[in-house]
């Protein structure tokens, strides 16, 4: 609307308003500084046994490194994640490209798929500690049994997309089916696919961690839980900061991989 | 038989035959028979531990709990959205850091809630709130930036007032996609306080859970989990349900 | 009530420096009660002329009355009927109807009242207690129509209100529109693409250029009215669209010569 829009026009001192500089993109910048300045000042205001100092939290995590647990239980937890998340790939991408193929399948299996998707499934982890005993496979799994299902429900909604017509245009070109596979369908069906690889990899970090700070002897779940009773707290923040700041970087790893994706096609609906 | 028929008659055999496993799975041996019980035997646990009482306490701080996020995720989600689409540059700004919210491990924050707001329910709301929140949000601001222009110009040829055009145009035109956006809400606000209780809490279906897990009370436990999946499976086919009516005057 | 348009100029502002004139200097009278329909090319500016008289939209130059009232802003006596669904899908038939109504104070009982009568001049009596979603495009341009109507405006614009609808329908709408015209008193003006329905229904057609748009000819529709669409098959009927077609296609061929030149 256009009034709305009026609204955004009104800079605040126009000699700030240089053609290069877009102020949203200045407070876009300056969005994690001000953040960090309200974390220092409720640090101040609140005290340090609510609050660690930014600068405590970082050298927490700059003693974890030089005694070695910080490098110790990252280590556990990437090495859970990346169990965890090449399981979910796997599982996620195979079924849900099946399921994808067959219209009835698909008709029959999505709702099923979201509502397992939308289930409180933390509750079900003692079912993995059942079946593979403490350690790192309880762990995957139990994350694999999270991030799984967007990767499936993104492929298997990509797979359901790709238009007949383009079928009929491979067929008509006498494509073999690998051939099809390669240049038309997985073409296709890969920006979804990457949205579902990207959101499957947030729950699988999620998974990780949570399954980490319940029944573990080890990981950077069982270090939070761990500085909880010791109520170490500039360690507490600085684990909450760094797990935070991953999560942050790969997300935008593969957003920019989509971007990439989808830069020369038209935008859809 | 129609398409949709033989879809819906599929279904149901599949679900059926999930919980048919649950059941046969067990008796046949697969697993121990320490870890893995029947769906006919955690059934009477269950409605046992209903019946004695047992069950109330940590009804009643589930229920309360997630009661209080959600609304508490309702009353500020919808007014921050639509801030959100009233001034486009806070939007603009917004946008990378909101899109990426749902990347992080939300969870992490629980032991440090825990340490700041001490072991009661407020670590546990707040973060299902914070889990909620966000998606209300999005959704409302969405919803309201979707608005077809065309119904806008029908409210401007009529003059109307500012308040006016908002109440009765953009709202009522937002209505569906703020739905979406309280149903997931609701959805992530149950899963959060189930997740919080289940990893360190005193009370609440999830702490039933794990506690009953730690004291390898195996069928209270399966009782707990049952409990649960049924009232998220029963708040999904309600919400679902609620939405097909919304809906069906679209 | 009519309508003077007087030497409008529209120039939108593109990004940086770049500008695009829409509309060059449109001079037309429209007189009370008339009905004049406008065909054009496609991107001729014709929309944006409508928006000009109906206030949504300012014109870079020159003015608009209605009757002697100067444009600046939706005027109460101009009622708009847009081409794109524009029914509120959250309320039922009879609400659609009373909306503008509802908006500007008029009592529940005279509001009611207005609104069936206008429900049953389109021809929707039985269905006012349906949604948008439960009845088809033709019926839900009928609802816009009356709630359009409702509000008895002496102008009535309509920006191919029939346009997302097949041939067969818009002829048929167009036989309801003669009919429902011809009860109120309000003078029309109603845009479109389709020469057949611009014959159809006018008194006059004002073809357009090619964009920046101007009044290339005026056709002078001397049909007998009360008309239907009956007049399709007359000779008098297509020798006026063919004297309309001859203009538009120049115009059109410009436009597509532009687009190519344009290389999109």
């Amino acid at each position: 609307m256009s009034d709305a829009a009026g609204h955004a026009t009104s800079p605040a001192g126009s000699g700030a308003r240089s053609a290069r500089l877009d102020p949203v993109r200045i407070a876009q910048v300056l969005f994690p500084f001000g953040l960090l300045a309200l974390w220092q000042v409720l640090a101040v205001a609140l005290g340090d046994f609510f609050v660690a100092a930014p600068l405590a939290s970082f050298g927490a995590l700059v003693e974890g490194v030089r005694s070695g647990w910080l490098g110790e239980n990252g280590g556990v937890t990437l090495l859970a994640l990346v169990y965890a998340y090449g399981l979910a790939v796997v599982f996620g991408v195979v079924i849900g490209f099946l399921l994808g193929l067959s219209r009835f399948a698909y008709a029959v299996f999505e709702p099923i798929v979201i509502a397992l998707y939308a289930l409180p499934k933390v509750a079900l982890y003692p079912l993995f500690l059942f079946a593979f005993g403490l350690g790192i496979s309880s762990q995957a799994w139990f994350a694999m049994f999270f991030g799984v299902f967007p990767i499936l429900i993104f492929t298997m909604s990509g797979t359901q997309n790709v238009g007949e017509v383009m079928f009929k245009v491979g067929r008509s070109l006498r494509l073999s089916r690998f051939q099809l596979f390669r240049s038309v369908v997985f073409p296709s069906i890969l920006p979804s696919m990457v949205a579902g690889l990207r959101i499957g990899f947030g729950v699988t970090f999620l998974g990780v961690v949570l399954s980490q700070m319940f029944a573990a002897k080890s990981g950077l779940g069982f270090v939070l839980i761990q500085s909880v009773e010791l109520h170490d707290m500039p360690q507490l923040y600085g684990l909450v900061v760094l797990l935070t700041l991953f999560a942050f970087v790969i997300n935008g790893a593969f957003m920019l991989w989509e971007r990439r994706l989808t830069r020369h096609r038209p935008e859809t609906g | 038989m129609s398409f949709g028929a033989k879809v819906r008659l599929t279904r149901w055999a599949v679900v059926l035959a999930a919980i048919a496993a649950l059941e046969v799975m067990p008796r046949i041996g697969f697993g121990d028979s320490i870890t893995l019980i029947p769906l006919s035997e955690i059934l009477p646990e269950l409605f046992e531990m209903i019946a004695s009482g047992e069950m109330t306490e940590h009804l009643l701080a589930t229920g309360g709990a997630f009661a209080l996020s959600f609304l508490l995720a309702a009353v500020t989600g919808v007014p921050l959205g639509f801030l959100l689409w009233r001034y486009k540059p806070l939007k603009r700004t917004l946008d990378p850091y909101l899109t990426t919210y749902y990347a992080i491990p939300i969870f992490a924050f629980y032991p440090l809630l825990l340490a700041v707001l001490g072991f009661n329910i407020w670590p546990i709301v707040f973060i299902a709130w914070a889990w909620a929140v966000v998606a209300v949000v999005m959704n409302t601001a969405i919803g309201f930036g979707e608005v077809p222009q065309v119904l806008t110009k029908v409210g401007k040829s009529m003059n109307l007032s500012r308040w006016q055009t908002i109440s009765r145009i953009f709202f009522p035109a937002a209505v569906p996609y703020i739905f979406t956006g309280l149903k997931l809400g609701m959805v992530y606000s149950l899963i959060g306080v189930i997740a919080s209780e289940f990893v360190l809490s005193t009370r609440g279906l999830g702490y039933l859970v794990s506690y009953s897990y730690v004291n390898f009370t195996t069928a209270a436990m399966y009782a707990a989990m049952l409990l649960i999946l049924a009232l998220a499976i029963l708040l999904n086919w309600a919400l679902g349900g609620i939405e097909r009516r919304l809906y069906g005057n679209v | 009530m009519h309508i003077q348009i007087k030497d409008v100029r529209k120039v939108f502002e593109g990004r940086g420096d770049e500008k695009v004139e829409a509309l060059s200097g449109i001079d037309l009278t429209v007189s009370e009660n008339e009905f004049v329909a406008i065909v054009g090319p496609s991107g001729c500016g014709k929309s944006t002329l409508l928006e000009i008289v109906a206030g949504l939209t300012e014109p870079s130059g020159g003015e608009v009355l209605i009757g002697r009232d100067p444009i600046n802003g939706p005027h109460p006596e101009v009622g708009i009927v847009f081409q794109q669904e524009s029914t509120f899908p959250w309320r039922t038939v009879l609400e659609n109807v009373e909306f503008g109504l509802e908006m500007h104070g008029v009592g529940k009982k005279e509001r009611r009242e207005r609104s069936l009568e206008l429900i049953e001049l389109v021809g929707l009596q039985g269905f006012e207690g349906r949604y948008p979603g439960e009845l088809s495009g033709g019926m839900r341009q009928r609802v816009a129509i009356a709630r359009t109507l409702v509000m008895d405006p002496g102008v009535l614009l309509m920006d191919e209100p029939f346009g997302a609808l097949d041939e067969q329908t818009r002829l048929i709408l167009g036989d309801e529109l003669l009919r429902i015209w011809s009860r109120t008193e309000a003078t029309a003006l109603f845009i479109t693409h389709s020469i057949e329905e611009a014959t159809l229904l006018s008194d006059r057609v004002v073809v357009m250029s090619a964009r920046p748009g101007t009044t290339r000819k005026v056709v002078e529709v001397d049909l007998e009215r009360p008309r239907d669409s009956s007049v399709v098959s007359t000779p008098e009927f297509g020798r006026l669209t063919g004297e309309i077609w001859e203009v538009l296609r120049e115009e059109s061929m410009k436009t597509l010569k532009g687009q190519e030149r344009g290389g999109s």
